[in-house]
C-alpha cells in the first residue's frame, strides 16, 4: 500500500512548490515510515515526468552544478485532489473499524 | 582518488549495469538523479568522510532495488522473467497452421494476446499477419494459383508472416533485452 500511496505524497510536496531530487527526497525521509530506500524516489519521479503529472526545469545552483527542479503539473495536482477525496473516505472508513472499542 | 570517491564509482557502477535492461533515458534519468543526490549530501560532509560517504549510500539503498523499482515503474518485464510463453507463441504463429487445421496457430495469437511484453499494435499485427502461417500458405500455394499470381501469392503468403514473426521477435528482444 505504501508504495501505492508514494507518489502522491511526493505531488503533495510538489503540489506548491519545486523542488529538487535531494531537497524532496530528504523531506520525504523525515516523515518515518514513509521511505526505506531513497534511491527508489527516483524512478518514481521519473516516472511522474513521463506521465506528466510533474515537470523539471534545470536551474543554476549558487553552490555548485545546476539542479533539476521539479514541480507537480495541473495534471498532477488534479490526480492528487482526486487521491485526497478518495484517501479520507478510505481513512474514515478504516478508522471506524479498527477503532471500534471492544465492547 | 579517495575511498569515498571509490566507494561512489563502485556504487555507480553498480547500478549501471542492474538497470541496463531499462531504456536508454530513463535509465539516464534515474543514474543522473543518483548521482547528484548524492554530490548534494556529499557537500553536507567534510571531504574524506567516508563513513558520511557509506551512510549516504546505505540510505539510497541497494542499487538492485532501485532497479527492482525503475522495472516496476516502467514496466520493464525482468529479462529473467521474459518465459518460453513468448518463444512459442512466435513458433505456433509461423508453423502452428499445420497442427491440428490451424489450432496450433490459434493457440499462438492466444498466447500473443496473453503475454504483456507486445503492444496492441504489436498484438494486431501477430494477428492480422499471419492467418495460417506459413505452412497453411504454402497449402494454399499447392492449391494451385494461376502463375502470374504466384509471386504476389509469396509475398503475401511466405514473406509477410515470415516479415511479421521477425518484427515481433525483434519487439520482444527490444523489451526484454
Amino acid at each position: 500500500m505504501r508504495r501505492g500511496v508514494l507518489q502522491y505524497c511526493v505531488l503533495a510536496l510538489l503540489a506548491d512548490e519545486e523542488r529538487y531530487g535531494f531537497d524532496l527526497v530528504r523531506s520525504l525521509g523525515e516523515v518515518d515510515g514513509m521511505v526505506t530506500s531513497e534511491g527508489t524516489i527516483y524512478p518514481l519521479l521519473s516516472r511522474l515526468r513521463r506521465d506528466g503529472l510533474v515537470e523539471s526545469t534545470w536551474r543554476e545552483s549558487s553552490q555548485g552544478p545546476p539542479r533539476r527542479y521539479y514541480a507537480a503539473t495541473s495534471r498532477g495536482r488534479a490526480a492528487l485532489d482526486a487521491f485526497t477525496q478518495e484517501w479520507s473516505r478510505f481513512r474514515d472508513a478504516v478508522d471506524q473499524l479498527i477503532e471500534r472499542s471492544p465492547t | 582518488m579517495t575511498a569515498a570517491d571509490l566507494l561512489v564509482n563502485d556504487y555507480l557502477d553498480r547500478l549501471d549495469s542492474e538497470l541496463a535492461d531499462l531504456p536508454r533515458p530513463s535509465r539516464r534519468e534515474v543514474i543522473e538523479g543518483i548521482e547528484a543526490h548524492i554530490a548534494e549530501a556529499r557537500a553536507e560532509l567534510s571531504p574524506g568522510d567516508e563513513a558520511g560517504v557509506r551512510n549516504v549510500l546505505e540510505r539510497l539503498g541497494d542499487p538492485a532495488e532501485i532497479a527492482a523499482e525503475a522495472r516496476e515503474r516502467f514496466g520493464v518485464t525482468d529479462p529473467a522473467a521474459t518465459s518460453w510463453r513468448e518463444v512459442g507463441a512466435l513458433i505456433l504463429l509461423l508453423l502452428g497452421g499445420s497442427i491440428l487445421f490451424f489450432i496450433g496457430w490459434a493457440a499462438g495469437v492466444i498466447l500473443v494476446w496473453l503475454s504483456d511484453v507486445w503492444t496492441r499494435r504489436d498484438k494486431w499485427i501477430a494477428t492480422l499477419i499471419l492467418p495460417g502461417g506459413v505452412l497453411g500458405a504454402i497449402c494454399v500455394v499447392l492449391a494451385g494459383v494461376p502463375a502470374g499470381h504466384a509471386l504476389l501469392l509469396f509475398v503475401v503468403a511466405v514473406a509477410a508472416p515470415l516479415a511479421a514473426d521477425a518484427y515481433l521477435l525483434v519487439r520482444l528482444r527490444a523489451r526484454s533485452a
